[in-house]
């Protein structure tokens, strides 16, 4: 019995000796979002969701319309400022219906370090697009998204991939 | 002359239908058989205008059956009866499933009239509207997505082993035409004809989005699109003859 215990006692102590702080490697440099959105950018693929059916469990959730219109010949370019900041876009649709109604015209972010809403700006119109995960900009890719709503609810997405040029 | 009359016969119903149509408005626009919808009707048009109190008389196109308040046509059930919201205006709250104790997947559209509690007057029908389904079912036209606008990519679908034509189910698909209409039911411009792709034996489709395969005019409002898919079949000598599938439609929708 003696031993018992002697055994649990050098094995308690054991574990927590054991309980050291782990230590982590760096993290890396943080992102710079928008740095890596400056630059001009072509759609490579265009898919479009139907929420509702997403919601329900429907059997169609999503479609591939890339080739339906020729979404490819579309281009967006952001550019930047001095300073790293927003500042000027122009779009290039080709024959490729709109994604952004807007020719040219000044852009913003509602976060500078970690945008999720685009706004775009010329005169008195505005557009605005979603950003998707900042991860594609490790393959040179830029995922943007278009939320239809209808009712306050989410009805149809489009999502759209970009490769830069 | 007597085509003259004809023809003014039919824009005359075609303008009492659409003012018939414009009465009505639904709150949320769209809802399924399981949301309560705010139905408000303007009367002002109707053989109940000046009229109170006014009564909702609800049933399933189509034979469907009636709703379980709607009493009888002599004497309108007082759960029925509508609230006044300013003059010849009025309004319900409706849940489909409990208005008329059916499952949302037996509640595919909602038809309506108003009348008076000894069903004395009345308004013409109203629908049938359609309940967002709650479950898949399939069809032998499918839209995706089911929810669309002006500006959207519409795809639609037809599964020909769905149809209830024999004539369609042995059509052999190759366009489609397809026509625009504005709120009042007056067609835009003129039909367009499309090529149909064949995803699979019997399954055939074709995309596209309203507002570039049609010239909108500025300030005209898209509401409708309706189709025919267009192929060839056999006659019962075995020759070959154009078919055409039954007419499908679809709503367009005014998103955010």
């Amino acid at each position: 019995m003696k031993a018992l215990k002697l055994y649990t006692i050098i094995i308690l102590l054991a574990c927590l000796n054991a309980c050291k702080p782990e230590e982590f490697g760096p993290i890396g440099e943080p992102r710079v979002v928008l740095e890596n959105l400056a630059g001009t950018w072509t759609i490579s693929k265009v898919t479009q969701i139907d929420n509702d059916a997403v919601k329900k469990g429907f059997p169609y959730t999503s479609m591939d319309i890339t080739n339906v219109y020729p979404y490819k010949e579309f281009k967006l370019t952001f550019n930047l400022n001095e300073k790293g900041e927003p500042s000027t876009f122009s779009t290039t649709p080709g024959n490729a219906p709109k994604i952004i109604s807007l020719a040219s015209g000044n852009w913003t972010a509602d976060n500078l370090l970690a945008p999720k809403i685009l706004t775009f700006k010329s005169g008195t119109s505005t557009s605005t697009i979603e950003m998707g995960s900042y991860n594609s900009f490790n393959n040179n890719m830029l995922m943007l998204r278009v939320i239809r709503m209808l009712n306050g609810k989410a009805v149809v997405t489009y999502e759209y991939e970009f490769s830069k040029n | 002359m007597k085509k003259t009359i004809h023809t003014m016969i039919a824009f005359l119903l075609l303008f009492v239908s659409s003012k018939a149509f414009s009465q009505v408005t639904f709150s949320p626009s769209t809802f399924t058989a399981e949301d309560e919808v705010t139905i408000r009707v303007d009367v002002s048009n109707t053989p109940l205008a000046g009229i109170e109190p006014i009564y909702l008389w609800a049933f399933i196109p189509g034979g469907g059956g009636d709703a379980l308040n709607n009493g009888s046509w002599t004497n309108s059930d007082e759960k029925s009866k509508l609230t006044k919201v300013s003059a010849n205006v009025f309004e319900i709250k409706l849940v489909g499933t409990t208005a008329f104790g059916k499952s949302p997947a037996e509640l595919k559209t909602l038809g309506f009239l108003l009348k008076s509690k000894d069903g004395g007057k009345q308004t013409p029908d109203f629908g049938p509207f359609k309940f967002d389904p709650l479950v898949f079912t399939p069809t032998q036209f499918r839209i995706f997505p089911a929810k669309v606008g002006p500006d959207d990519m519409v795809n639609i679908f037809m599964d020909l082993k769905l149809a209830t034509d024999e004539m369609v189910i042995r059509m052999t698909a190759s366009s489609i035409s397809v026509s625009i209409y504005d709120a009042s039911g007056m067609q835009i411009g003129s039909d367009k004809t499309g090529t149909v792709s064949k995803t699979s034996e019997g399954f055939y489709a074709f995309s596209f989005i309203p507002s570039k395969l049609f010239t909108i005019p500025a300030g005209t409002k898209a509401t409708k699109v309706k189709y025919n898919f267009v192929g060839t079949g056999k006659d019962a000598n075995g020759v070959n003859i154009t078919q055409t599938s039954n007419q499908g439609e679809i709503d367009l929708l005014d998103f955010q």
